[in-house]
């Protein structure tokens, strides 16, 4: 399995490099994007995430030249996005967050019109494959298709010509859990193939899953980049000991990393930033009967950039 | 190679052609059957009209033949009822599919925008020129019928001259959809231009200072109506086709640097502010 590819150096070449991109539309006096610097390296999975108009489809559309950038510069691949656009969508498939089709076309037709801009054949066997694996209905015009299906067409459009490059907006958006599934599987099969996929997702649990490094974008402001490892050690822990004997939580209080959050006669409630050592150390001096962790989630994480109060601890 | 991007802006237009292209043959059809029961009595009833009504109408037509007929019954509304297609058409093929949000489909394929806007730009020439092709079909067929004697070359002319008008009106709705990033509005001003100009250019046949401004109202540009009862001013063919060149030249820039999907971004707004702030 590949998992980042490297040049001879060792570095990790970039898949998409933004260098100081960022969008102002019209008179408006804020930036929809800052000036935002971002490498997604090849081969690897990238979650892009972020609430409703916080800048990541502008972001996408920049990246395929469809806005173009108010300052900075967008590669692909080594193809400049707005000066070599062409060369760098030739590496491209992608699903907007809202899929619009054209209504009186099916699948197969659309298909085949947008096969005829690939400068190389779309593999049949591919297509067929991903019809299969996606259950899709390519015949019937997409006016009389639900929005499940229609976003399976999308995925296919997106996948067929093998793209070097996935840009996914909400690419499950629509789909049953089953389907959800198979499009993680495929998007892993993407990534075992040494392709690289930027995911923009509102749908945590399944960023959780299969990115390998995330990007939180908050108000046009890139605010992290990092691996979801890492991300989630940095934020809080919340362990819930139960001690055989009376344990006075001030003792706890008085770590400096640790707050206790709850507290009875033998039982605490306790969280915790960063190092878990010393609370752990200072528990073991006592009788314990039981010990509860909980794992900070991606919404965890995603919610510390989102959440004032909790910014302190990131 | 008929290219799909070209095919697809016909096949998209395809009903709107042969609805248009049906309806206004049909009304040719008529025009034409009726011709021979009223030929004889129609230039004493048009003499009989008031002499302001007949300026109005454009005055100065040679009622008393087939051409002059048809000038007068066909060729005088056929311009204004098919720009309502032009005008349609113009502000659907590229901010009507921009806010259907099904434009971004192709411009994220390997194709630049430059291709695009040309097939979708002769797209709707064809669209235009089929249209006019099919009221000539049937137009011939009601001659044909109808035993008429025509003078071929005006009447192919006129039809012919037809084209880069509505070409023109098409390529003006567009520019003024891709300014106004509307289709409402862009067809709503040019609703209003070409209804204005008409009644305007009716006028200037009465009004003698209406007549200076001859050269601001786009329909005086429709040279059909001369082709089949005078001559037709090629200076205002030549200024037809050049201002239909420059609109097309404009539209490609605005395409070219439009941010799609993000209403105005290369607006009049826009532009009023780039200008204002130098």
């Amino acid at each position: 399995m590949i998992l980042n590819q490297s040049s001879a150096s060792g570095k990790q070449l970039p898949a998409i490099q933004a260098v100081g991109l960022s969008k102002t539309y019209g008179r408006s006096p804020k930036a929809a994007v800052e000036p935002m610097c971002l490498e997604v390296y090849q081969g690897e999975i990238f979650g892009f995430l972020g609430p409703n108009g916080a800048g990541k489809t502008t972001t996408i559309k920049m990246l395929l030249d469809l806005i173009k950038p108010t300052s900075g510069q967008a590669v692909i691949l080594g193809y400049d996005c707005q000066k070599s656009s062409v060369k760098s969508r030739e590496k491209v498939g992608y699903i907007p967050g809202e899929l619009r089709l054209y209504p009186n076309y099916s699948g197969n037709k659309i298909a085949d019109l947008l096969m005829s801009t690939k400068p190389e054949p779309v593999s049949s066997e591919y297509v067929s494959y991903l019809c299969e694996k996606l259950n899709v209905e390519m015949d019937t015009p997409t006016a009389r298709l639900s929005l499940g299906n229609r976003q399976k067409i999308g995925l296919v459009l997106a996948l067929m010509a093998k793209p070097s490059l996935l840009i996914l907006d909400e690419p499950t958006l629509g789909l049953d859990p089953i389907i959800q599934n198979q499009v993680l599987e495929l998007l892993r099969e993407v990534k075992d193939d040494g392709r690289t996929v930027f995911l923009s997702s509102h749908v945590l649990p399944e960023v959780e899953q299969i990115c390998d490094r995330i990007g939180i974008i908050r108000s046009g402001h890139l605010v992290a980049v990092e691996e979801i490892q890492a991300m989630q050690k940095k934020l809080l822990k919340h362990l819930r000991v139960t001690f055989s004997e009376s344990v006075d939580s001030r003792v706890f209080d008085a770590l400096p990393n640790a707050n206790v959050t709850e507290s009875t006669d033998k039982t605490l409630s306790i969280t915790i930033s960063g190092n878990i050592d010393q609370v752990i150390k200072l528990i073991s001096k006592y009788k314990v009967e039981s010990l509860e962790s909980g794992q900070p989630s991606l919404e965890n994480v995603f919610m510390s950039y989102y959440q004032d109060n909790l910014k302190e601890f990131v | 190679m008929f290219n799909p991007i070209l095919g697809k802006t016909i096949f998209d237009l395809r009903i709107q052609i042969f609805g248009w292209g049906i309806g206004m043959g049909l009304l040719a059809l008529l025009i034409v059957l009726v011709y021979p029961s009223i030929s004889s009595t129609y230039g004493d009833i048009m003499k009989e009209m008031p002499e302001g009504m007949m300026a109005f109408f454009g005055g100065n037509t040679s009622l008393h033949n087939f051409e002059g007929y048809l000038s007068q019954e066909f060729f005088n509304p056929a311009p204004l009822a098919l720009a309502v297609f032009a005008i349609l058409s113009g502000s659907q093929i590229i901010v009507g599919e921009e806010s259907q949000g099904t434009l971004e489909l192709i411009l994220v394929q390997p194709i630049s925008r430059f291709k695009v806007f040309i097939f979708k730009a002769l797209g709707l020439l064809i669209a235009n020129g089929a249209i006019i092709f099919i009221m000539l079909v049937i137009f011939s067929f009601a001659v044909l019928i109808a035993d008429v004697e025509v003078n071929t070359t005006r009447i192919l002319n006129a039809f012919l001259l037809l084209w880069p008008f509505l070409a023109t009106l098409s390529f003006l709705s567009m520019l003024l959809s891709l300014l106004f990033s509307s289709r409402i509005v862009a067809g709503t001003v040019m609703a209003v231009l070409i209804v204005s100009s008409f009644i305007l250019h009716g006028l200037s046949n009465l009004v003698s200072w209406l007549e200076a401004y001859r050269h601001i109202y786009i329909t005086a540009y429709f040279q059909g109506r001369n082709a089949l009862t005078s001559e037709v001013s090629s200076g205002h063919i030549i200024t037809l086709l050049v201002v239909l060149a420059a609109i097309s030249i404009i539209n490609l820039y605005l395409f070219v640097k439009r941010d799609i999907g993000v209403a105005g971004s290369i607006s009049l707004p826009t532009l009023r502010k780039k200008y204002t702030s130098k």
